[in-house]
């Protein structure tokens, strides 16, 4: 059972640092190379959310969820972020039922917007400090 | 040839043969976060011989772009 599974743009420090805490499923171990629909039928499989910085992945209407990085930046910062949405839910990433109201999105956010026409997409949770960093999906 | 582009994978976008790391993630990793070469080869689990390949096809495209 994991908690979460990396795509393969996440890098090795990040998931290594992540995995003191959650585990992970690492694409670039486990399926390296994978087509986009290979890593969305992976995270259905496995009830589990991506953590990517593919925002391509929200084409998809059907998934657990997923924690979209939107810029690159400090590793320890995307680690820092990850965890922090962990805290919120210790037992899942994401929530699956019972989604908490949307909190208000920055602009570097409101991107997500466009793709609010996929209808199972509901936004439930963006940090507070470091919202330009990551998105959760579910 | 290092770079592919596949329409499965990473919808389309260059890739490192093989990987879902795209070039934009091998750039902006170099430029951005200022990570060496043998250092973003390790981050993606990736050659140094990939990551030099990558970064010079992005040079190759931004310097057709800027022509046309």
């Amino acid at each position: 059972m994991y908690d979460l599974i990396a795509d393969e743009d996440i890098p090795k420090p990040v998931v290594e640092k992540l995995r003191k805490n959650f585990s992970i499923f690492y694409v670039e171990e486990e399926q390296k190379g994978s087509t986009d629909e290979e890593v969305i039928q992976k995270s259905r499989e496995l009830e589990t959310p991506i953590l990517t910085f593919d925002g391509d992945f929200f084409k998809y209407s059907s998934h657990p969820g997923i924690m979209h990085i939107t810029q690159r930046t400090s590793y320890d910062l995307i680690t820092d972020a990850v965890k922090d949405v962990g805290k919120r839910r210790p037992a899942e990433l994401c929530y699956k039922n019972k989604p908490e109201p949307v909190q208000k999105l920055t602009p570097e956010i409101t991107i997500l917007d466009d793709r609010s026409r996929y209808s199972k997409i509901h936004r439930f949770s963006v940090l507070s400090q470091l919202s330009k960093v990551v998105a959760v999906v579910v | 040839m290092t770079i592919a582009t596949d329409d499965e994978i990473r919808s389309g976008k260059a890739v490192v043969k093989g990987t879902r790391v795209t070039v934009e993630d091998i750039v902006e990793t170099f430029h951005k976060l200022g990570r060496s070469v043998s250092e973003v080869s390790q981050d993606f689990g990736i050659s140094e011989e990939e990551v030099e390949e990558a970064l010079r096809y992005s040079r190759s495209r931004n310097s057709t772009e800027i022509k046309a």
